[in-house]
């Protein structure tokens, strides 16, 4: 599915990553998954291995159904059996007793057969469920452990279609391969019963079967190409339809609607005429068994074998158990082919749900990982270079020594590497060369969760998950009491503007929060930064979008909620961080200049440059889109 | 009910199709029902019974080669139209989802903003691809099938009950009980599916939110709770799933119980009857046989009743869409409003956001033709909302916006958005290359044209940076804009369509100082001679605004101009003195410095 750009839905995402690949190209292979269109084998060996793995503790429930499977096999099958029995031995004789005999027969068998079918229909959804289960969770819980440059990489289309059409995929290969066995059984156990019962007969009104297996592998093939343009093209009805409805408040602000139908039609189009080609050649099998069963019954069983009847070598009871199983036998046959396909399509669902399973995690605790004891605060970079591609360094030689309770800013021009230097601090990706300390710890000895639950980070653009504002300030600490919560609040500046809402604290929030401006979800996600209470703070370009009367009161908070702990801020806004203890300059992952505010306007560097940039001033050393002039204080005092 | 008689309405629009499948059905059962019944006169013309039991008598080569030709032929004409019932209905079901599907795209792309803030696109993507599917299995298996179903058990019943009635009373007995028993599973099934598509919703809601905001799990290491989160929605789904498919299992075994019961009745009590003489045998093996055939509609009545009942449910999600109204209509006789000279006021405007509290309260504001109003106020005073009034994204609930002195609602919603250009904070890039994107609200421009544009937004220069330039794929697969690159080209977008009045939003989001300059540098380029709207957080915007409108709590606190604000004293003034007047003299100390740095 190619789904929604990088804007507006998925902007929480793009936007936090985006030091790590500025204005960065992808190319589509960069994502490390297959291509989805490809069509697996019928049955792949790994595929099964794996699954069988999933299917392991449902042992006990495989074996019953199978036993189940069994059973109602041989009840399918003997059920001919029983009526020649009854025809020839009891009521060609006109023995009364015989035929009650058969028939309570019968009648034990039915019972026999309604329990295997009622056991085997319940607990092969059972297991098949909870092979569901099972394989969803795993993806869920693989794909958290993934490191973010990977969801940067692979369209989230992409994954949710792994992780919900494969999933369901995979899972029927479970019942396929049950209901596969039971319909091998019911074929083999036909043929028998017909061979042994009279070979002659059964030899000719099988003579077809041969010409149906040649059918049924050329029409394979014309299946095979139909299913993959109709995969081909519900993909791109889907990826289309996604799109418009993320994109909806654009294409209506722009009058897109009649273009955009234009465009989905067509593809709506190629869809129906792919899928009409498909039911002409999967129209055209039924009526080829139907006529294959006319063939077995008319010339086998009504012509040759009342031609043996005649002879007195055969009774009529063979002639009415061979009409019944000419007709079961076909019906496993259809069955096994369209097997067949869903089978095809579970093996390739399989090999890219396990290709994702198979991801290894960049980032990796270390087997003897401590865990991380109360932060202090204290910071240091040492020699840290970072790149993802060998030779093409985001970071280089990185040196920085943050005190604890330090307040450090970080300013830099796009593509500095100034996200990259914060989200390593939090190990969204590993070091290349050098180490990053916490309290003397190198970060990669200890396990990362108990390191991350005492910091606390709000990126640029503000997530928010549905749930109430409640559940969102708590998201970092589930067990915040609502005091802390409303504390939280309030420290932000957040408390009024929720209390203003429909249920304060308990409104529930529609997706990704849009039911909030930008600023209020920024106050949200504030307030979810400090109700830990965290010990280090990062602020990522985090006041952006809230205006300024707002940001100030979120400045004033934050130099509360900062005392004491150590913060490194990433803003643009210089005169948001001019009482930083310590600004970083950063220049093509480079550190320029490091010191306060005041000693780096006097190095007149980059920093002075930035800041006479950021204010429209004159400078030597650009030209001034506002003509140069400082503006006029205001006219009062 | 009445949603299954709305989707037929819609296979109605192919009526001679499915006339056509009803037709190839009707000949296709008849043709079947054919088969048992020579197969039964065959037994009779082979075996005689006599005192003595029953024994094989003469019969002429010629006679069973006629009988078997005619079996033969049956199944062959059989065969015929069943491929023609098979593609007549398949096709029919294919094009009622295609139609569904346009429909409910167009249908999407023209409800308001207030209808998708409510709605999740994971359950609207589940609209259009489980449940379209689910309406088509229904017009498949419940429009067509159903009455091919029906058809077939009388038709056998009525041929079983003209060879031996009390026979067939006992064989058949267990029918009635049957479609009581499925009509009661229907309904149960009926909820249950429900419950599972809402649970399957809120699962897939869960793993798109994390998806999309795994740098927010990552950054406060909430994994766990997230693991934890997601697999109690998986549990619960599973159950829900394992319920309705044990429900749909028991009542399928039960149905083939009741048919292998019958057809153990029929041996025993029939072959009771051809030993009294009461039918012949091949009266017994028609039985026998047209019991076998039963097997299949039984088995199909399994698979119809779960199509009905997924039908109705499915079949109302996508019906709620269909039947949303959209709070924002045109009018019936709306008029094209031409290109407008810009002169735009809102006149006592109020209003409110569905049951709450109202988020603008008698808001005037007029600006003439050009003129630039900054709008300001603390975040939820109104900014957002006046703006979004303005292109009808929302309608006004009391009061009005009129452009050139004529009601916003009087026009179509075509030509008003033609008129109103807006820079959106949230900037959507779609798949496609840049010039589409750029292209997007004008798809007729030249290419010169999307050039100029992107020139005057600032964006060119980044452009001709890329391996294909202007035909550079952006969005998933391709080129990654940043959040300056972005709202600039948002600025191309807007440029290109050329409206003469615009909205603007300056909070430049998350770029350094250059980009700053690049994008304030494409504000003035598109703000030049239009009436502009500027949503400001700086002080230069809002030094160059004509007019400045502050909001607070949705009340128009002030308005005026920079100096006759200032003159008065109040809100702006503080704003002023507060945020915009440190900014100036962070300026200064910059000059300051520079000028020491020169001297020294």
């Amino acid at each position: 599915m190619r789904a929604a750009g990088p804007g507006g839905g998925f902007g929480g995402m793009m936007g936090g990553m985006r030091g790590l690949q500025a204005g960065g190209i992808n190319t589509p292979n960069m994502d490390n998954l297959t291509d989805e269109s490809i069509v697996g084998k019928a049955y792949d060996h790994k595929v099964v291995v794996r699954l069988a793995g999933y299917i392991k503790p449902y042992k006990r429930d495989v074996l019953i159904s199978l036993a189940a499977v069994l059973l109602y096999t041989v009840g399918n099958v003997s059920i001919p059996l029983l009526m020649m029995l009854g025809i020839n031995w009891a009521i060609n004789a006109g023995e009364l007793w015989r035929l009650h005999v058969v028939g309570g027969i019968f009648v034990g068998v039915t019972v026999m057969h309604f329990l295997a079918n009622y056991v085997q229909l319940v607990y092969m959804p059972k297991v098949g469920q909870g092979i569901l289960y099972s394989l969803r969770t795993a993806m869920f819980n693989h794909l958290q452990t993934l490191s973010p440059s990977f969801f940067h990489r692979t369209p989230v289309g992409r994954i949710m279609s792994r992780s919900q059409s494969d999933v369901l995929q995979l899972q029927e290969t479970f019942e396929l391969i049950v209901q596969s066995f039971s319909d091998i059984l019911s074929l083999v156990g036909i043929i028998a019963m017909m061979l042994f019962i009279d070979w002659r007969l059964a030899l000719v009104s099988m003579s077809i079967v041969p010409v149906l297996f040649f059918i049924l592998g050329y029409w394979q093939k014309f299946a095979r190409h139909s299913f993959m343009r109709i995969r081909r093209a519900i993909a791109m009805v889907n990826g289309e339809y996604n799109q418009n409805i993320t994109g909806v408040r654009v294409v209506e602000s722009l009058n897109r609607q009649d273009v955009n139908l234009k465009h989905f039609d067509s593809l709506n189009r190629e869809h129906l005429d792919a899928n009409l080609e498909a039911s002409r050649f999967s129209g055209g099998l039924q009526p080829i068994v139907e006529v294959l069963i006319g063939i077995g019954m008319g010339f086998g069983v009504v012509l040759v074998g009342g031609i043996m009847a005649q002879g007195g070598s055969l009774e009529w009871g063979v002639l009415v158990a061979f009409a019944l199983w000419i007709q079961r036998f076909f019906e496993p046959v259809r069955h096994l082919t369209m097997q067949y396909s869903q089978l095809q399509r579970a093996m390739a669902a399989g090999v890219r749900i396990f290709e994702v399973l198979d991801l290894k995690p960049e980032v990796v605790d270390a087997e003897d990982a401590q865990d991380m004891p109360a932060i202090k605060g204290h910071i240091k970079y040492e020699g840290v270079t970072f790149h993802y591609v060998p030779d093409v360094d985001v970071l280089k030689d990185i040196n920085l020594d943050i005190k604890p309770g330090e307040n450090v800013a970080i300013v830099g021009s796009t593509g500095a590497g100034k996200t990259t230097l914060v989200t390593l601090l939090h190990r969204f990706a590993d070091v290349s060369e050098g180490r990053i300390t916490v309290d003397g710890f190198d970060i990669r000895d200890i396990n990362r969760q108990s390191m991350v639950r005492q910091m606390s980070m709000v990126l640029q653009e503000p997530y928010l998950f549905s749930g109430s504002v409640s559940d969102n300030i708590r998201y970092s600490s589930e067990d915040a009491t609502e005091e802390e919560v409303i504390a939280a609040g309030k420290a932000v500046g957040a408390h009024d503007f929720i209390m203003g809402l429909e249920d304060g604290y308990d409104t529930v929030l529609a997706e990704r929060g849009v039911n909030l401006s930008v600023g209020q979800r920024q106050l949200v996600s504030f307030a979810r930064a400090i109700v830990g209470n965290p010990r280090l703070i990062i602020l990522d370009e985090a006041t952006a979008n809230i205006d300024t009367q707002t940001e100030l009161l979120i400045q004033e908070a934050l130099k509360r909620i900062l005392v004491g702990r150590t913060s490194i801020v990433i803003a643009h806004r210089l005169s948001t961080i001019r009482n930083a203890d310590k600004i970083v300059v950063l220049n093509q992952g480079q550190v320029a200049e490091v010191g306060n505010h005041e000693d780096l306007l006097k190095t007149r560097g980059v920093y002075s440059r930035l800041h006479a940039v950021n204010y429209g001033l004159s400078h030597p050393e650009i030209s001034n889109m506002d003509g140069g002039l400082i503006p006029a204080p205001a006219s009062d005092d | 009910m009445q949603i299954l008689i709305r989707i037929t309405l819609m296979a109605w629009r192919y009526r001679t199709r499915l006339t056509l499948a009803y037709l190839t059905f009707l000949v296709a059962v008849g043709l079947s029902l054919l088969i048992p019944f020579l197969f039964g006169i065959s037994i009779d013309r082979l075996v005689s019974v006599g005192d003595d039991g029953i024994t094989g008598k003469d019969v002429s080569r010629s006679t069973l080669l006629v009988l078997a030709g005619a079996i033969l032929a049956t199944s062959l004409a059989r065969g015929f139209f069943d491929f023609a019932r098979t593609y007549t209905v398949d096709s029919l079901s294919q094009l009622v989802s295609y139609d569904f599907r346009n429909q409910i795209y167009d249908k999407l792309q023209h409800l308001s903003f207030a209808y998708h803030d409510k709605e999740h696109t994971g359950n609207l993507m589940s609209k259009a691809t489980a449940d379209v599917e689910a309406v088509r299995r229904f017009v498949n298996m419940g429009l067509v099938r159903s009455l091919e179903v029906v058809l077939r058990i009388i038709g056998i019943t009525a041929i079983l009950v003209l060879i031996d009635w009390k026979l067939a009373l006992i064989s058949l007995a267990f029918v009635p009980f049957l479609v009581i028993r499925t009509t009661m599973v229907m309904g149960r099934l009926r909820t249950m599916w429900t419950r599972v598509q809402e649970v399957m919703g809120e699962t897939v809601t869960v793993l798109q939110e994390n998806l999309v905001g795994i740098h927010v799990v990552k950054a406060f290491g909430s994994e766990e709770f997230e693991k934890k989160k997601f697999a109690e929605r998986a549990q619960v789904l599973r159950g829900e799933y394992f319920q309705s498919e044990r429900l749909q299992g028991t009542n399928s075994a039960w149905m083939t119980f009741f048919f292998t019961l019958a057809l153990a009745l029929i041996l025993w009590i029939g072959g009771w009857k051809v030993i009294r003489g009461d039918i012949t045998p091949g009266q017994l093996t028609m039985f026998i046989l047209y019991l076998n055939q039963l097997t299949f509609p039984i088995r199909m009545c399994a698979f119809v009743i779960n199509s009905f009942s997924r039908a109705i449910s499915s079949g109302k999600r996508l019906f709620d869409v269909i039947d949303a109204t959209s709070p924002v209509e045109e009018k019936t006789q709306a008029e094209d409003m031409g290109r407008a000279k810009g002169h735009v006021s809102f006149e006592n405007l109020s209003f409110a956001y569905e049951s709450r509290a109202p988020a603008l309260k008698h808001v005037d504001i007029n600006a003439e033709p050009g003129q630039i109003t900054a709008i300001l106020g603390a975040p939820g005073s109104g900014k957002t909302t006046i703006v979004n009034l303005l292109p009808r994204f929302y309608d006004v609930t009391e009061g009005r916006i009129a452009i050139d002195g004529r009601d916003i609602r009087d026009f179509t919603l075509a030509s008003l958005r033609h008129n109103v250009g807006i820079v959106q904070q949230d900037v959507f890039l779609f798949g496609g290359n840049m010039r589409d994107n750029i292209a997007y609200g004008a798809v007729d421009s030249s290419f010169e044209d999307i050039v100029a544009a992107a020139k005057v937004a600032q964006l060119h220069d980044y452009i001709m940076t890329l391996p294909d330039g202007y035909d550079t794929t952006v969005g998933e697969r391709g080129a990654t804009l940043s959040g300056g690159q972005r709202q600039r080209l948002s600025i191309a977008r807007t440029i290109l369509i050329n409206p003469p009045i615009l909205i603007l939003d300056d909070s430049t989001s998350s770029v350094d100082v250059e980009t700053e300059r690049q994008i304030h540098e494409a504000m003035t380029g598109v703000m030049k001679g239009r009436t502009t709207f500027v949503i400001a957080h700086r002080i230069s915007t809002v030094r160059d605004a004509d007019l400045i409108v502050v909001l607070k709590e949705g009340e128009v606190a002030q308005q005026g101009t920079h100096e006759e604000l200032m003159a008065r004293g109040g809100i702006y003034r503080d704003i002023y003195e507060l945020q915009l007047r440190p900014q100036e003299e962070v300026l200064l100390d910059a000059a300051l410095a520079s000028d020491d740095g020169g001297d020294s």
